[in-house]
């Protein structure tokens, strides 16, 4: 440190200057004892040059003594403050070295997490593959036994056989939701991306809806642009799912004599589908839960008790990979508007 | 000579369903034989490769996934052998994927079925409809 040099250069100067303070001053004294006798005119001038010698070196020295305090008060302070940040640096490699551990506690603990992710997934995947042949046999030994042709069935066991059939599908669609979900979050669900016109897709799932509504006695009004619809970037096995499921929920949860809406239109650059039924609704505290895994309203089970909760989910990955939106504006007992919005131009890549 | 009420075709038609699960295989037999169909099961493609060579079969029903080798490949080696190039193909597959689809028809199927969105009497239909079109 710099202070320290000038220290040291400013303690050999004050060694010095101390030294040649006792020198005259010993030689003032030997001036004053040894010469007196002989020339008194002489010896006052020595004496007084003397005399004035020592005082201009005590001046020196106290001056060289004061600097030489301040300096040591200096070097104290810096030492102090070397010994403060000293252990100020120590504390800091101390935090740095636990912040590294944990870092690489973390990143462990990430990828296991992935592992166990991955892991999840392939076994829904699995499952949900080696289910779906078991299933589908079954499905078809209850289709057979309820066909006239295999031999004729009293009441109760047609009933009995009719609610197995229900079963059996519900689980084959329940087995087919959670795999395309676990594809979809696998990253596996490969999107095949094409320019093509949205009216056959929305024709198709019109005409789906039209089966059921009918045999439900609903009401179903549609509006779709006589100027037809624009080509747009999509994959159409997609999008048909995710139009197919809101208007499969709308059909779901609108009772016996309702009415559904299904408008699209285009504006500002956007299409817009909108399907509205004057069903049950979804109550306002469970609306913001609508889109995510597994959930389904409380009014919803009470409908319908079996239902994956995986659909609208679905949908709203489906839409998000088109760089569209989906919303919903609804209220308990007064129906559900769900709003999809999809742009023209090409959609997000992957 | 009465012809058989289900089937516009003269005698019973042979087919071949290559089918590695004996409930679904089963099943198919069952319901293909009640609509005067004569069947042959297989549950991989070595077996199948012995019905084929020891029996006339008007078309074969294709399972892709199959213990040992996959029904893609099957269905490449027997476009490609001169004896059988000629048999109409149907693969059967669980999953549906578009790109399974397409694949299966690039090798030369002549259709395709979804097992699990399908009922056994529309897979007849399906049969039917292929070998009417041959």
């Amino acid at each position: 440190m710099e202070e320290t040099k000038n220290y040291g250069k400013m303690r050999s100067f004050w060694f010095f200057q101390t030294m040649a303070i006792i020198v005259a001053a010993g030689l003032a004294v030997f001036n004053f004892l040894y010469l007196r006798a002989e020339n008194i005119s002489v010896f006052f001038i020595s004496l007084a040059i003397n005399i004035l010698l020592v005082l201009i070196l005590a001046a020196r020295a106290w001056g060289l003594s004061k600097i030489f305090s301040d300096l040591r008060k200096d070097r104290d302070s810096c030492n102090t403050e070397t010994a403060v940040k000293s252990s100020e640096i120590q504390e800091l490699e101390k935090i740095t070295r636990q912040l590294v551990r944990r870092d690489l506690e973390l990143a462990r603990a990430n990828q296991r997490l992935a592992e166990l992710d991955a892991a999840k997934s392939d076994f829904i995947s699995i499952a949900a593959h080696q289910l779906r042949t078991p299933l589908t046999g079954i499905k078809w030994s209850y289709t057979e036994l309820l066909d006239p042709k295999t031999g004729s069935l009293n009441d109760e066991q047609k009933q009995l056989l009719k609610n197995g059939f229900t079963g059996i599908t519900n689980i084959i669609d329940l087995v087919n939701d959670l795999l395309n979900v676990s594809h979809l979050e696998e990253g596996k669900y490969e999107f095949n991306f094409k320019k093509q016109p949205l009216l056959p897709i929305v024709n198709k799932a019109m005409a789906g809806l039209k089966l059921v509504a009918d045999e439900k006695k609903i009401t179903l009004f549609s509006k779709i642009p006589a100027s037809g619809l624009p080509e747009i970037n999509m994959d159409g096995e997609k999008m048909g799912l995710a139009l197919a499921n809101v208007l499969d929920n709308a059909i779901k949860y609108t009772p016996k004599g309702g009415r559904i809406d299904f408008l699209v239109s285009q504006e500002q650059g956007l299409i817009k589908i909108v399907v509205q039924d004057s069903g049950i609704g979804i109550p306002k505290d469970q609306k913001g839960r609508l889109f995510t895994k597994f959930f389904r309203a409380n009014n919803a089970v009470g409908v319908q008790t079996s239902g994956t909760g995986l659909g609208l989910y679905m949908v709203k990955k489906i839409i998000d990979r088109h760089n569209g939106k989906i919303t919903v504006d609804s209220a308990e007992g007064k129906g559900a508007t769900f709003i999809i919005t999809l742009p023209e131009q090409s959609a997000k890549k992957k | 000579m009465d012809q058989p009420q289900s089937s516009s075709l003269p005698e019973k038609i042979t087919v071949l369903i290559v089918e590695d699960d004996s409930f679904m295989g089963s099943l198919l037999k069952r319901k293909f034989e009640q609509e005067s169909f004569s069947i042959f099961l297989a549950t991989n493609a070595e077996e199948a490769r012995g019905v084929l060579k020891s029996n006339r079969i008007a078309l074969m029903l294709l399972d892709i996934v199959l213990p040992g080798m996959d029904g893609f490949s099957f269905l490449k080696e027997l476009k490609a052998t001169p004896e059988f190039q000629n048999i109409p193909v149907i693969i059967t597959s669980n999953l549906g994927k578009p790109e399974e689809i397409e694949r299966g028809l690039a090798e030369g199927a002549s259709g395709y079925i979804i097992k699990a969105e399908a009922s056994t009497a529309e897979i007849v239909e399906k049969v039917r409809k292929v070998l009417e079109k041959k």
